[in-house]
C-alpha cells in the first residue's frame, strides 16, 4: 500500500531491545511482579527503581507489539470483508463507510507497523508463517468463523464487535503505557476507531453511543478473546501463522 | 489562568431571534470580530436563550442515573486522589476546567437543541435521537468533571452563558453542522491535553469521555452525510485553540477559579 501522505512518521528516541523476544516476556512478567510490589508502597527511592525497571524491561514495546497485531487483524478483517457476499449486500453508503473503514486501519496499522520498525522491535512472526497462502492470495494469518463474511447481519456484527474489543483495549492499556509519546500516537488513533464503531452501530440499527464513558478492559482479556476467535497472538511469537 | 471572551452585551438578554446587537471582539481571534466569524462560517445571527438554566435542569443527572449512563463505573473516577505533585494536580485542575468549560457548551447547546425540537419538532428520528443522546452524555460530563476538580482539591469553573445562531434550532442541517464543529474541537482538546495531565486516574477518566466524544463525532458526521473521519488519525489541539473556538459562543469574560493555573 502506497505511503498515505496524511501518515507522518513518528519521531522517538531509539531503543534497544533484548535478543529473544520468548526470554524478554518471562524477564517482563518477573519484572511486572516487582513492579507490582513495589507499587502497594513506593518511597522516592522505590519510585526511581520503579522508573528504571520500566526502561530496562521495556513494557512499552509490548504494548506497541500489541496494537501492531491487532490493527493488522482489523486491516485483514476489512479487506477480506470488501470481497465478501456480506458487502455486496450493503447499501451504497454502508459500503462506502466500509471502504473508508478498510482505508484507515490500514494506515493505522502502516503508522504502528513504522513506529515498531523505527524502534528495531523484533517482529513477533517469522517470514515463513506469514508468507502462507490463502485462496484470496494473501498471507494465510487470522482464521474467522464460518458464515461471518456471508451475508450483511453477520458481517455488521462481527465488525461491531472486533471494534469494540480493539477500542475496549485501547482504553484498557492507557495505564500500561509507560512512554507519554507513544501516549498520543494510541489516542490519536482510537479516537478514529471510535468513530468507525458509531457508524457502524448507527447503520446496524443500534444505539451508537449506548453509554456516555467508553469502556476498558484489560488488553489481557481482550486477547484472550481475539485469540479465540480469530488466532490472535497479542504481539508474541507466532506458532503456526494461523489456522485453515 | 483568566480566559478573556466575549464582551457581555446587556442587549443580548433580551435578543430577539434574527437580530445582532453589537459586535463580540474576540480577543484570541486575530481581532475577528463574532459577527463576522458566524458570517464566514455560514451561520446566521445569534440568540440567548431567556432562561439559560431550564433547557438543562431536564437533563441533570444523579449518580445512579451516570452509572447507568456509563454502563458501569466511570474509569478514573472513583479512584481518583491527589497523589500526584502538587504542582501537577494544580495543572490538571486548569486542563479540567478548561474541559469543562467545553463540556458546558456542548451541554448546553445540546439541551437547546432537544427543547427546541420539542416545541417545533424541526429534527427527524434519527437526528432528535442523536440529540438527545448527546444532550445525556455532555450533562453527564459536566456532573463528573466537575466531580473529579472537586475531588482533586480544586474548584469548577461556573457554566458562562451561551449564544448560539439561532438557526442551530430551525434547520437540521444547521444543528448537525454546529454539532460537528463542537465535537471536533472537544476531540482535539482531549487529545492535546492527554500528555500534559499527570494523574493517571485523571488520564484514564479524560480518555473514557475522549473516545465517546469521538464516538459522537462519527456519528454526527455520518448523519450529515460527511466522511465519518476525514483523516486516519485524530488531530489534537492545544486548551488555548479549543477555548478560543469555544469563545464565539461566550457570552461573558469568564475568571477560571484561583490555585488552577
Amino acid at each position: 500500500m502506497p505511503n498515505d501522505p496524511m501518515v507522518s512518521p513518528l519521531v522517538f528516541p531509539p531503543v534497544t531491545p533484548p535478543q529473544s523476544a520468548l526470554s524478554r516476556r518471562n524477564f517482563l512478567m518477573g519484572a511486572a511482579l516487582c513492579a507490582g510490589g513495589l507499587m502497594l508502597s513506593r518511597t522516592p527511592a522505590q519510585a526511581d527503581i520503579l522508573d528504571t525497571l520500566n526502561k530496562i524491561f521495556l513494557l512499552d514495546p509490548t504494548v506497541l507489539g500489541y496494537a501492531h497485531e491487532m490493527e493488522e487483524l482489523e486491516k485483514d478483517f476489512f479487506a477480506r470483508a470488501r470481497e465478501s457476499n456480506g458487502y455486496m449486500q450493503l447499501d451504497g453508503r454502508e459500503r462506502g463507510l466500509f471502504d473508508l473503514i478498510a482505508r484507515q486501519d490500514a494506515a493505522h496499522f502502516q503508522v504502528l507497523d513504522m513506529e515498531r520498525k523505527r524502534r528495531r522491535a523484533t517482529p513477533s512472526d517469522t517470514l515463513e508463517n506469514r508468507n502462507r497462502s490463502s485462496s484470496l492470495g494473501r498471507p494465510r494469518f487470522f482464521r474467522y468463523p464460518a458464515g461471518v463474511f456471508d451475508n450483511r447481519q453477520n458481517l455488521l456484527r462481527e465488525a461491531i464487535s472486533l471494534k469494540e474489543n480493539v477500542i475496549y483495549a485501547y482504553h484498557g492499556a492507557v495505564d500500561l503505557v509507560r512512554d507519554p509519546s507513544l501516549l498520543g500516537p494510541a489516542a490519536a488513533i482510537a479516537g478514529v476507531e471510535s468513530r468507525h464503531l458509531a457508524a457502524l452501530r448507527e447503520i446496524a440499527g443500534l444505539d451508537p453511543v449506548p453509554t456516555s464513558y467508553e469502556g476498558q478492559v484489560s488488553p489481557q482479556i481482550i486477547g484472550q478473546r481475539l485469540g479465540r476467535r480469530y488466532g490472535f497472538q497479542g504481539g508474541g511469537p507466532r506458532n503456526n501463522g494461523g489456522a485453515q | 489562568m483568566k480566559i478573556r471572551l466575549a464582551q457581555n452585551t446587556p442587549a443580548m438578554d433580551n435578543a430577539t431571534p434574527g437580530t445582532m446587537n453589537g459586535t463580540m471582539p474576540n480577543a484570541m481571534s486575530g481581532g475577528m470580530t463574532t459577527e463576522s466569524r458566524m458570517n464566514m462560517m455560514g451561520l446566521g445571527p445569534m440568540i440567548a436563550s431567556p432562561n439559560l438554566n431550564a433547557p438543562v435542569e431536564q437533563f441533570g443527572a444523579t449518580q445512579a442515573s451516570m452509572m447507568r449512563a456509563s454502563g458501569g463505573p466511570i474509569p478514573g473516577l472513583r479512584e481518583a486522589k491527589p497523589t500526584t505533585s502538587a504542582q501537577g494536580i494544580t495543572n490538571d485542575i486548569a486542563i479540567l476546567n478548561s474541559a469543562l468549560v467545553l463540556e458546558h457548551l456542548e451541554a448546553e447547546f445540546y439541551a437547546r437543541v432537544v427543547a427546541a425540537d420539542q416545541a417545533r419538532s424541526f429534527l427527524q428520528g434519527r437526528q432528535r435521537n442523536a440529540a438527545v443522546t448527546l444532550a445525556r452524555d455532555e450533562a453527564a460530563h459536566v456532573l463528573n468533571v466537575s466531580e473529579m476538580i472537586v475531588k482533586l482539591g480544586g474548584a469548577p469553573i461556573e457554566k458562562p452563558p451561551f449564544q448560539f445562531p439561532a438557526n442551530v434550532f430551525l434547520s437540521p442541517i444547521a444543528f448537525l453542522q454546529l454539532a460537528v464543529e463542537l465535537e471536533e474541537n472537544g476531540v482535539g482538546a482531549y487529545l492535546g491535553a492527554a500528555p500534559m495531565v499527570a494523574n493517571k486516574d485523571v488520564l484514564n477518566f479524560a480518555a473514557s469521555i475522549y473516545g465517546i466524544e469521538a464516538r459522537h463525532t462519527g456519528l454526527i458526521r455520518f448523519l450529515l452525510g460527511d466522511q465519518i473521519a476525514p483523516r486516519p488519525l485524530e488531530q489534537p489541539r492545544t486548551i488555548e485553540e479549543a477555548v478560543a473556538n469555544a469563545a464565539p459562543f461566550i457570552v461573558k469574560d469568564i475568571v477560571m477559579p484561583a490555585g488552577t493555573g
